[in-house]
């Protein structure tokens, strides 16, 4: 299944999908693709679940490109607000599980990404446990600019 | 383990080791992985704890190789723990009050010590921190030319490197490394590469003097003028010639655990990459490993392949970790690694007590855990600081 098959086989979120990297918005211009073309449309699952989840720590965007399917949360890139990244991703897993069997089933094909909103204004140190702590939850970044043709 | 096999070389296992009051260990119980690591601040009583379980091992080999270079401590344990662990260490156990369990049986020290008909194998291998003093004028030095409260781990060391060398155990080239057959080429490239830079590690036998030396495309260097972390790394080195015969065998038939105190000695990040390589071959040929560390390298290392592991993730992640290329040899080895072998760490804390933090996991309340017994404490304060004072318009 594809991104956006997925997607509009997503009844809460189905009406949400954008062309593009649209549902962005101005956060569009941190991501940075070679062949837009290759986008598969975006989704602002933050704003299109505000109203089923008004209270929830709720992920901003998923969006995709050629395969692959890129889960974004744009966040002060700050020591202080890993925990607060965690637990977004840790209730879009668990949205996800109910929600979205299809997105569920391209788990393989997903990355989870936090952008630094403004300037990475912490310096988080290659070898501390703040940085363990992302990428034990698989969380990469935070950056200030995600350039999606070279994510590993 | 049962009772009767302790300190004979026998087979052992020894999956667990309890104890209460030795040295500055308060408590501690212990139970071993595949490869077990000790971190902790200095003097926090690791040292003490490995040359514990090798006497818990050896002790019958141990007491021969002592009496044999002349020692008797005439029936005494006290004058024994000298002798063993060094002038003025025989106060760490006080039998009124230390005890020690094997796998939840008691080990009593004078029994083992006079117990009859014991064999006299070695079962375990430990390469000690004080290595670089067995080659301290270039030759390694035999068991009586240290003095009589040097620890015998050292001397015992020293006098295996010297029978090595002496023996000719190693070719007759006089090629100490690299040897055709001896390591696998995936590790031998490793090690020549990061830690000798193409060099040859020769034993010159020519005159009347005898010395190792490192040959640089003809130049022989004298062992005092080599890097730090060549001097360290020679006999390291040496000593893993014991655990890895040449002639295909995987190990040597009577050793089945190795402790090497502090590998990564004076050695850089990419040498210690080619010494995880190496620790990795020594867990695949069979052996039970322990180590001490202070590096972080070896942490994340330890980290980074538990959660391979949890994730089900393959061999290609753990061999671009370590820099190695896709070999028949690699592959294998990575594959046992992630499907065999089990981690885990101690940290020996300033309170006297071992605290088990084998999860490593960054997100565990206990900064002991998270930050790795203390190891990457400064990091984590780096940023901490760094954050605090950008987020106050201090940067």
């Amino acid at each position: 299944m594809n991104f956006a098959d997925a997607v509009q086989g997503t009844p809460e979120i189905a009406e949400c999908l954008k062309k593009g990297l649209q549902a962005l918005g101005s956060n569009s211009n941190k991501v940075e693709v070679r062949v837009t073309r290759d986008l598969k449309g975006s989704v602002d699952i933050d704003s299109c679940l505000v109203k089923l989840y008004p209270n929830a720590p709720r992920w901003d965007y998923i969006f995709g490109y050629r395969e692959q399917v890129y889960y974004v949360e744009v966040h002060q890139g700050r020591t202080g607000e890993i925990d607060n990244v965690i637990a977004k991703l840790g209730w879009l897993k668990r949205w996800r599980r109910r929600a979205s069997e299809n997105l569920e089933g391209l788990e393989d094909q997903s990355t989870y990404h936090w952008i630094a909103s403004g300037r990475v204004d912490s310096e988080f140190a290659k070898d501390d446990k703040y940085r363990r702590k992302l990428l034990k939850n698989r969380i990469l970044g935070p950056d200030s600019l995600l350039r999606v043709d070279t994510v590993p | 383990m049962p009772l009767q096999n302790i300190g004979t070389g026998s087979k052992i296992i020894m999956e667990r080791i309890k104890l209460t009051s030795l040295g500055q260990i308060h408590e501690a119980d212990i139970s071993f992985g595949d490869l077990t690591v000790f971190v902790g601040e200095q003097a926090s009583g690791k040292s003490i704890l490995l040359q514990l379980v090798k006497l818990i091992s050896d002790a019958g080999n141990i007491t021969q190789t002592l009496k044999k270079h002349g020692f008797d401590w005439q029936g005494k344990t006290k004058d024994f723990l000298s002798l063993y662990f060094g002038g003025g260490m025989e106060c760490i156990w006080d039998p009124a009050v230390t005890k020690i369990t094997i796998d939840d049986e008691a080990f009593e020290l004078d029994r083992v010590l006079t117990k009859k008909g014991r064999k006299r194998t070695e079962s375990l291998c430990m390469i000690p921190a004080q290595r670089v003093m067995t080659l301290k004028d270039g030759w390694p030095r035999a068991f009586t030319d240290y003095a009589i409260g040097d620890p015998y781990i050292i001397k015992q060391f020293s006098e295996q490197l010297r029978l090595l060398v002496e023996m000719k155990l190693v070719p007759s080239e006089d090629t100490i490394f690299p040897q055709v057959g001896r390591l696998n080429k995936v590790v031998r490239d490793a090690i020549g590469e990061s830690i000798f830079g193409g060099a040859k590690v020769k034993l010159d036998r020519s005159g009347l003097r005898k010395r190792i030396v490192l040959d640089i495309a003809g130049s022989q260097l004298p062992f005092m003028v080599w890097s730090t972390g060549q001097r360290e790394f020679v006999p390291l080195l040496m000593g893993l010639y014991q655990l890895m015969p040449s002639g295909g065998a995987a190990k040597k038939n009577n050793l089945n655990w190795v402790i090497i105190e502090e590998p990564e000695m004076g050695l850089y990040p990419k040498s210690i990459t080619a010494l995880l390589i190496i620790l990795l071959d020594l867990l695949k040929r069979g052996y039970k490993i322990i180590i001490s560390t202070h590096s972080a390298q070896i942490l994340n290392f330890v980290w980074a392949t538990q959660l391979l592991v949890k994730w089900n993730a393959g061999s290609a992640p753990l061999l671009k970790l370590l820099d190695v290329n896709a070999t028949p040899f690699s592959k294998e080895l990575a594959k046992t690694i992630l499907q065999e072998k089990r981690f885990k760490t101690y940290y020996f804390s300033s309170d006297a007590k071992v605290k088990d933090i084998s999860t490593l996991d960054p997100e565990d309340p206990d900064d002991a855990v998270a930050d790795f017994g203390g190891l990457t404490a400064f990091s984590t304060k780096v940023s901490e600081v760094l954050s605090e004072a950008i987020r106050r318009g201090e940067a």
